[in-house]
């Protein structure tokens, strides 16, 4: 047993040592896919538009510069570094994303890598036309992952591009930073927050897909940015929704009707609702901080009915109406108006994307999911029954707390 | 006459003692040492077959012949009893204690003449004064190779005329090192003792921890000229018997002229010679050797050096520390598992690192991979080479470090670590992110409280970067498992050297990434401690002063 | 002689790595067929006929403990058909571990390594299952036994952060078009307990043979949950159509999902763990294959057979597939379950029969016998 034991260490040493060896001369020529860091030109931000003369797609990519975030971080940078920008935006067209990403490799001294793209914009122009082109880029390409943010962009998409932001270094990181705390704020943005989301919501059926969206602040502002560095005002405002159809923008909602559209999704995070004294010229404001829905659809003949239950709860957050004390009387005509607030601001979502023929809260997908077997009749002309389709509010809020005080001052 | 003679022939043996090695020079000369053409193994034989002889004369030519009348040799002639029968003592200068020799001579000379005294005429006087001697150890010795052997371990010889016998007595005296804190393997919270170069208070150190006449000690001599003693301590009936008689037989093999150090006896034992992991712990500490001992295993002390050997070794073993189990057990456990983390880190980091920047550029936040490339700016290197040449500077400081004379070591570790790095940086050649990494593979590799794993950990390293650097984190994979199959097919005397992970056996868990509390440690190692699983009876958990509730029985804990 | 013995937890683990590895990778009850949202549904349901594949293999360790398959047709059919059936199995292993090998590289090479050569990428993974089966097949357990943690630590730190995005809307409407689009869907990852046939291989090699069939069960279960859980969470997180349309489903889950700012794209982790289970897959498919044609051959060891049979394989990773769209087409209902479950099964039920028809013959004669 020994022998045959010290025998086979021998013979698989020797063996051993024979795949070793082959394989070492493995390393001598690989390092295929190796990249330097300093060969790397990150991309945070992408984004899409139309070349209108040639009829191709235009892609912009922004690349923040190491060597300025560098600056930074370390004082040492020395002073040639000073006049360089903070980020770097490319340009190229193409008949596809892949040939205009290729086109904008001949204009980098570094391989352009798109692992951290944070942002993805569209302009309103290529979203009108319709956004599916671009789809199986980010589906396809390894690269890009499918956490990135989608905006539409109203406005001039290049001048977002290049445009500084007060606060932030690099474009990608101020509007990742604007959305999630929009969304976190107020209900006046979508709550599409990733690309996963976009995709799937583009592929379920009965809901039509929504994105935020972003206005280029007006050209007069940025003027000044060529003499200062430091840009003075937010070259950007982060509201309302852009509203699909299909993959074709069909339209904007402001922010009063983004409300709406939250409150019929049941999305609101926080919202606030300003209400007029019942007293005077005077204003409060209410917060919401917690919803419910309920959405039952039921189906008469070839009509289609929902009913929405919402239940909004609130707090007062500003009170400055004279001599009114926070009566129970007072609480309760109070929440009814709060109701008919709640009422005003759905029924302006559901009448504006009536008007723009696109079921953007989802009620086709709510019929898709629990009454299958009705769906199926509709499945084919939903889109162009939803405008028809009645929805009756049931609106219930309740002002649940009142903050640090009890009456507001009284001064004398 | 005779004494000026063998006078004579110590200082010519000690002028000439360097070309006694090689007879072929000194043929022709008319005065030293008798020409000898023998070579040492004929020599050697010659030595084991002489035996005494009755005449003192005889003997003592003959010892001086053999010994080529070495300057240390001491003869001290004297007479014994009425009778006056020729006696000589002979012990080796600087192993004995001159007291006891006194002594022994006090016995000789004075106790012979005492009167009343029956048998000192010459037949008896051998046995009269083996009798009457007081010495602690006292042996006999038929011929010359027992004889040296006794006075080379710092005996003295008592020859006396018309016996072809001699007396060993134990006459051992010469200086010992203190018993200090082992530098390699400090504790905050343990025993400060650590070995020594002498064997006899080495295995004293663990006697005085365990007090069971079961702990036995076997001595085996190891290296035909060297002749060390090597000692296999165990306890009896705890100690697999197999394992025993596998040591013993591998102990036996050896085959060596002299045995300088344990590592020596470490190659011979191994069972992976071509490893680069140690499969045989070595430890200066009497308390890690203890509970070594109670766990099952089987330690080897080596005369003249500090470090003794564990078997089997098993890879958990590498990785604990005496802390853990003195400190409390979360702590315990805390640091137990830091350690693993750092011993993995001490390994893959620098790997991770040029895999990460060279291959996978998207793990790192976008802000870090920017920073990156900043500090990168104007760094000639690639990643990997950065890395590699670091770290070998890195190992070079280090391997400096420990030979520097301890007076200017820091001076030494100052302009090292902290100019040569800082300047480098500042010049441009490496990038802070490498220095970084360095140092801090380098702190998780120190960490490792046994130095032939973080050793090997350091050998390993290289690899893995070169790999990352090839593949990625393909590389690195490939790596580990290389690794892993390694480890797993690695025994040590037959036991799996990464038990209990692999075979994982869930009992011995209880010591192995965290280290449970005493108490619930009910059971032995299982594949060390088979022959008796049960280390302490269960449920001696603290309890409530008064409840006094007998303890449970085995079974209920007996997971 | 040196015999290596495994136990029967390890024979666990390696099922349920090499299982959960493959499965996952395509996660075929959402990709094959129509199960869309039900897929979840296809994936428990798919036990059963999986299960009873495994019996057929499987219950012949049982009959003849201790021996592998070609020992057992060996001696049911005699030499040359029991050889010819062999022959069958020893193809099947080739078959799966070329393909299980083909399909981790070309994810590799989709989204890590697209440059470097497949060639290479194969030759350095089945180099170190060479060296595993070098070892022998205590090595191979005792890897699984440190893998498996590992291995399962991989599945909850992918499972976990994606229920931080779950949309549990998607899971609606259930079964909404009936069964018959859950038939495919359950019958793909039932195919790929082919697998199994590796049990007979394997289970001589424990030190008690009649537990492999019970391991390998628990396995089986043990997958097919993580299996439902996998294919609930990419359904939860991408939607059943972003998923189905995959290449590799839960790899897209994963890199979809966002934790933190620090813990984004952190897929390769995955592909980390995720190789270490197809370490194990290729190392039981080599060892068994090795085993097997050291049989055939009648050599006592079957180490001198492993390195060139595992760069037959790597040929034929290469070569068996000419593209991708090849290596999809495996999991193709048309192929699988047309082609390759009978030919899994036609061995073991042949000897089935022949063993059955033995007993008869048996029984016969010593009911003749009694009379006489």
């Amino acid at each position: 047993m020994k022998r045959e034991e010290t025998c086979f260490n021998r013979r698989t040493n020797r063996i051993t040592l024979v795949i070793l060896l082959s394989f070492l001369t493995l390393l001598l020529c690989g390092c295929w896919d190796r990249i330097e860091p300093d060969f790397i030109g990150l991309v945070t931000m992408v984004a899409f538009d139309l070349d209108d003369e040639r009829g191709l797609l235009k892609v912009y990519a922004q690349l923040p510069n190491p060597a300025g975030a560098g600056q930074q971080q370390s004082n040492g940078g020395g002073g040639s570094n000073q006049a360089m920008s903070a980020t770097w935006t490319l340009e190229a067209s193409g008949y596809t994303v892949f040939q205009a990403i290729k086109n904008m490799e001949l204009q980098s001294t570094r391989r352009l890598l798109f692992t951290h793209v944070e942002v993805v914009l569209f302009s309103e122009k290529l979203a009108r036309q319709g956004i599916r082109p671009v789809l199986d880029f980010f589906e396809r390409e390894p690269q890009v992952r499918l956490i990135a943010r989608p905006f539409v962009v109203q406005g001039d998409l290049q001048k977002l591009m290049e445009s500084q932001f007060p606060l932030e270094q690099f474009g990608a990181t101020a509007l990742s930073k604007q959305l999630a705390s929009v969304q976190e704020e107020a209900a006046a943005t979508s709550d599409t927050d990733s690309l996963r989301v976009m995709m799937h919501r583009l592929t379920i059926p009965g809901w039509e897909l929504d994105l935020p969206r972003l206005i280029v602040m007006p050209e007069e502002e940025t003027k000044k940015k060529g003499e200062e560095k430091t840009a003075k005002q937010n070259p950007v405002l982060l509201t309302g929704l852009a509203v699909f159809r299909d993959d074709k923008l069909v339209g904007f909602f402001d922010a009063r009707e983004t409300a709406g559209c939250m409150w019929l999704k049941g999305a609101i995070n926080r919202h606030y609702l300003v209400l007029q004294c019942p007293n005077g010229g005077e204003r409060l404001t209410v917060e919401i901080y917690e919803m419910a829905l309920q959405l039952v659809p039921w189906i008469d003949g070839s009509k289609v009915h929902f009913k929405a239950s919402i239940f909004a709860e609130g707090r007062l957050q500003e009170f400055s109406c004279q001599e009114l004390s926070l009566e129970e009387a007072f609480i309760a005509s109070l929440n009814r108006r709060l109701a008919t607030a709640i009422r005003n601001e759905a029924s302006a979502a559901l009448d504006k994307a009536r008007e723009l023929e696109t079921d953007v809260f989802g009620l086709g997908n709510l019929l898709y999911r629990t009454r299958n077997k009705d769906w199926q009749c509709f499945e084919d002309k939903w889109k162009e029954i939803f405008p028809e389709v009645m929805v009756d509010l049931e609106i219930e809020a309740t002002i649940r707390r009142h903050g640090l005080t009890l009456a507001p001052i009284k001064i004398r | 006459m005779k004494m000026l003679l063998y006078f004579f022939l110590t200082l010519s043996s000690l002028a000439s003692w360097k070309k006694k090695k090689r007879p072929d020079c000194s043929k022709g000369k008319d005065h030293g040492p008798p020409v000898d053409y023998r070579d040492i193994s004929e020599r050697e034989a010659a030595f084991k077959k002489t035996p005494l002889v009755a005449s003192l004369e005889a003997n003592l030519r003959k010892i001086t012949e053999l010994t080529g009348s070495s300057y240390d040799l001491n003869i001290r002639r004297c007479l014994a009893g009425p009778e006056k029968v020729h006696a000589a003592v002979v012990f080796l200068d600087g192993l004995v204690n001159k007291e006891s020799i006194d002594d022994l001579l006090r016995i000789v000379n004075l106790e012979t003449f005492k009167t009343g005294i029956e048998g000192v005429e010459q037949k008896e006087i051998y046995d009269t004064v083996k009798r009457r001697l007081i010495t602690t150890d006292l042996r006999e010795a038929e011929n010359m190779e027992d004889l040296y052997d006794g006075i080379s371990l710092g005996d003295t010889v008592l020859i006396f005329d018309g016996t072809a016998r001699a007396i060993l007595c134990e006459t051992r005296g010469w200086n010992l090192r203190a018993i200090n804190e082992p530098e390699a393997e400090t504790v905050i919270r343990g025993p400060r003792e650590g070995f020594i170069e002498s064997l006899r208070v080495n295995t004293s150190l663990i006697r005085r921890r365990i007090r069971s006449p079961n702990l036995w000690l076997e001595s085996v001599n190891i290296g035909s000229l060297s002749k060390t003693e090597v000692v296999i301590a165990y306890i009896k009936g705890l100690a697999g018997e197999g394992l025993l008689g596998e040591l013993r037989s591998r102990l036996e093999r050896i085959q060596i002229d002299g045995v300088l150090e344990s590592g020596l006896i470490e190659e011979f034992i191994r069972d992976a010679p071509y490893s680069l992991f140690p499969t045989v712990l070595r430890t200066e500490r009497p308390d890690i050797v203890a509970s070594s001992l109670l766990e099952g295993r089987i330690a080897i002390f080596t005369n003249g050096t500090p470090f003794v050997l564990l078997v089997p070794g098993e890879f958990a073993m590498f990785l604990q520390a005496p802390d853990d189990y003195n400190e409390v057990f979360p702590i315990g456990s805390f640091i137990r598992t830091l350690r693993i983390f750092s011993f993995l880190m001490s390994i893959f980091l620098p790997g991770l690192y040029v895999a990460i920047l060279n291959y996978h550029p998207e793990l790192l936040p976008t802000v870090l991979i920017l920073t990156v490339q900043a500090t990168r700016e104007g760094v000639p290197f690639p990643v990997a080479a950065e890395v590699v040449i670091m770290e070998l500077a890195f190992e070079i400081l280090r391997e400096a470090g420990l030979r520097l004379p301890r007076a200017i070591g820091p001076a030494i570790s100052i302009v090292g670590a902290l100019i040569l790095g800082e300047a480098a940086i500042r010049a441009g050649l490496v990038s802070p992110g490498v220095v970084i990494i360095v140092a801090l593979t380098a702190i998780a590799s120190f960490s490792t409280p046994v130095f032939s794993l973080s050793i090997s950990a350091r050998m390993l390293r290289f690899l893995i970067v070169i790999l990352g650097a090839t593949f990625g984190f393909l590389g690195i994979q490939v790596g580990f498992l290389l690794m892993l199959v390694h480890l797993l097919s690695l025994r040590s005397f037959g036991y799996p050297f990464m038990a209990p992970y692999g075979p994982f056996i869930w009992g011995d868990m209880k010591d192995n990434i965290i280290r449970n509390l005493w108490w619930k440690m009910v059971k032995r190692p299982r594949l060390l401690g088979y022959r008796e699983p049960q280390r302490q009876p269960a449920g001696q958990g603290p309890r409530l002063p008064g409840s006094d509730i007998k303890p449970k029985s085995n079974k209920s804990e007996g997971r | 002689m040196f015999t290596e013995k495994i136990v029967s937890r390890q024979l666990f683990y390696l099922f349920f790595m090499m299982r959960v590895t493959i499965i996952i990778s395509v996660l075929p009850v959402l990709t094959a067929g129509q199960a869309r949202q039900d897929a979840w549904i296809a994936a428990l349901i798919s036990f059963f006929p999986a299960a009873a594949i495994v019996l057929i293999i499987g219950a012949l360790t049982l009959v003849f403990p201790g021996k592998s398959l070609i020992q057992i047709s060996e001696e049911l059919l005699g030499k040359l058909p029991g050889l010819l059936l062999s022959v069958i199995y020893l193809a099947i292993f080739l078959f799966m571990a070329g393909t299980d090998l083909r399909i981790y590289a070309e994810v590799l090479k989709a989204s890590f390594l697209p440059e470097t050569p497949i060639s290479v990428v194969m030759s350095l993974v089945v180099f170190t299952v060479v060296l595993a089966i070098y070892g022998g097949i205590e090595v191979l357990g005792r890897s699984a036994d440190i893998i498996f943690p590992i291995f399962l630590l991989m599945l909850l730190g992918t499972f976990s952060p994606s229920l931080t995005h779950a949309n549990f809307q998607n899971l609606q409407p259930v079964i909404a078009h009936g069964w018959s689009p859950l038939s495919l869907a359950i019958l793909a990852p039932a195919s790929i307990a082919a697998q199994y046939a590796n049990l007979t291989m394997l289970a001589p090699a424990l030190d008690q043979p009649q537990k492999g069939l019970k391991a390998a069960l628990w396995s089986l279960l043990a997958a097919t949950l993580v299996l439902v859980a996998f294919a609930l969470a990419v359904v939860l997180v991408l939607g059943p159509d972003t998923g189905a349309r995959s290449t590799f489903p839960v790899f897209r889950m994963i890199r979809a999902t966002r934790i933190s700012e620090f813990l984004e794209r952190v897929e390769i982790l995955t592909i980390f763990a995720w190789g270490l289970g197809l370490f194990v897959a290729l190392s039981v498919n080599l060892y068994s294959g090795s085993k097997g044609l050291s049989q055939v051959f009648g050599l006592h060891d079957n180490r001198p057979l492993v390195l060139p049979m595992a760069v037959i394989w790597v040929v034929f990773a290469i070569q068996g597939y000419q593209d991708y769209f090849e290596v999809a087409q495996v999991f193709d209902p048309a192929f699988f379950d047309v082609i390759f479950i009978p030919t899994l099964l036609f061995p073991p039920l042949v000897l089935w029969v022949a063993y059955l028809y033995k007993k008869l013959r048996e029984r016969k004669k010593q009911e003749i016998g009694g009379r006489k």
